[in-house]
């Protein structure tokens, strides 16, 4: 890995953790939904001073450029995101509905309805033996 | 020998042309059932209407879609103790004339379907629709065992412990069908079918319409039955506590 790209990559992480943790400061995202993030900044900067790692995991999954390897994970790992981001986004569907529901059931408070009988017709009695 | 509470729910969503109507013929019919409406944030005058009919109206504050509306129903049954919940739709298809057939069958079965196609009742469809429903139907009959003939239908009735175990689990969506009738049927309910005479809308449009929908509904269904005979059917029958 030539020096250039291992600069600009730095350089990256290092921007990239900062802005992270300035959204986090203005609370536009939570602590927890951080750590994901934070972690991948932390793991583009290792990757950048030291090499070693990268090259044995290029050799063990049989790539033949290093640069294979980053591009390879780096999908797997936006792949997972992306499918945990929408199990989140199912959750809180299911949050919102509920919760709307519930806004609904109290949006009359006044009892069972039972409409005025406005043209003929027999009562019938439901009786179950 | 104690009567029984009937909920009438009806969900509907921009219904004001017909929704007054279908109120007045339920409560000349069954002056002792109370009637509910799940007024699913219509733009138009749908719950003014209602509620001048008599109902009890409910206003959803976003949509929530047919199948959200209609398990709100069922948690309004459930909180109040009801015993058998009529659900029929807003836009005069479903014949109030017939609740008395369906709640006659629900002494034998906890969920009765009004069918348009039991008994060869003739009712105007589109050939791909009705091959749809056909397939869908002759599915669940195969799964659950019980000739079911019209599973999309939307005039049904449920007892207690089958709106319970839908208000308190989970319910489809945006259609419920065949997959919700396997996912009642494999809680060791009885599904049955009564033939009904259908009529064609009075107002406002189908939910499945147009042919992008259509394709939508295809795709869904087959889906929607696979993972409801993956998921774990809920521990307790119905009036689990929580």
């Amino acid at each position: 890995m030539n020096l250039q790209v291992r600069i600009i990559s730095l350089i990256v992480s290092v921007l990239f953790v900062a802005y992270v943790i300035r959204l986090v400061r203005n609370r536009k995202l939570g602590e927890t939904d951080s750590i994901v993030w934070i972690l991948a900044g932390v793991a583009i900067f290792i990757l950048a001073v030291w090499v070693k790692p990268l090259i044995l995991l290029t050799k063990l999954i049989g790539a033949k450029l290093w640069a294979s390897t980053l591009f390879f994970s780096g999908m797997v790992f936006l792949t997972f995101v992306t499918l945990w981001i929408t199990t989140r986004m199912s959750a809180l569907s299911d949050e919102v509905r509920e919760l709307a529901q519930r806004v609904t059931l109290l949006s009359d408070g006044g009892t069972p309805g039972r409409p005025r009988v406005t043209s003929g017709g027999d009562p019938e009695s439901l009786s179950k033996e | 020998m104690t009567e029984r509470r009937v909920l009438v729910v009806i969900p509907a969503r921009n219904e004001a042309a017909s929704v007054g109507q279908v109120i007045s013929r339920v409560a000349a019919l069954h002056p002792g059932f109370d009637v509910l409406v799940i007024d699913d944030d219509s733009l138009d005058e749908t719950a003014e209407i209602a509620r001048r009919a008599g109902a009890r109206v409910l206003s959803a504050p976003v949509n929530l879609g047919y199948g959200g509306a209609v398990q709100t129903g069922f948690k309004y049954a459930y909180g109040h103790g009801y015993d058998l919940v009529v659900l029929m739709d807003a836009d005069g298809q479903h014949d109030p004339d017939f609740i008395k057939d369906l709640i006659e069958a629900s002494a034998e079965y906890d969920l009765v379907v009004g069918s348009r196609f039991k008994g060869g009742t003739s009712y105007r469809i589109s050939p791909i629709r009705l091959m749809g429903m056909r397939l869908f139907s002759a599915i669940a009959s195969a799964i659950t065992g019980r000739s079911l003939t019209d599973t999309s239908s939307g005039f049904q009735v449920l007892g207690r412990r089958v709106f319970s175990l839908l208000a308190l689990g989970s319910y489809p969506v945006d259609f419920p069908d065949a997959d919700n009738l396997i996912w009642v049927s494999r809680h060791g309910f009885k599904v049955g079918e009564v033939a009904v005479v259908m009529h064609q809308r009075v107002a406002g449009k189908s939910m499945i319409s147009g042919l992008g929908s259509s394709a939508r509904y295809a795709l869904k269904m087959p889906l929607a039955i696979l993972v409801t005979i993956l998921r774990i059917p809920s521990a307790e029958k119905g009036e689990d506590s929580r």
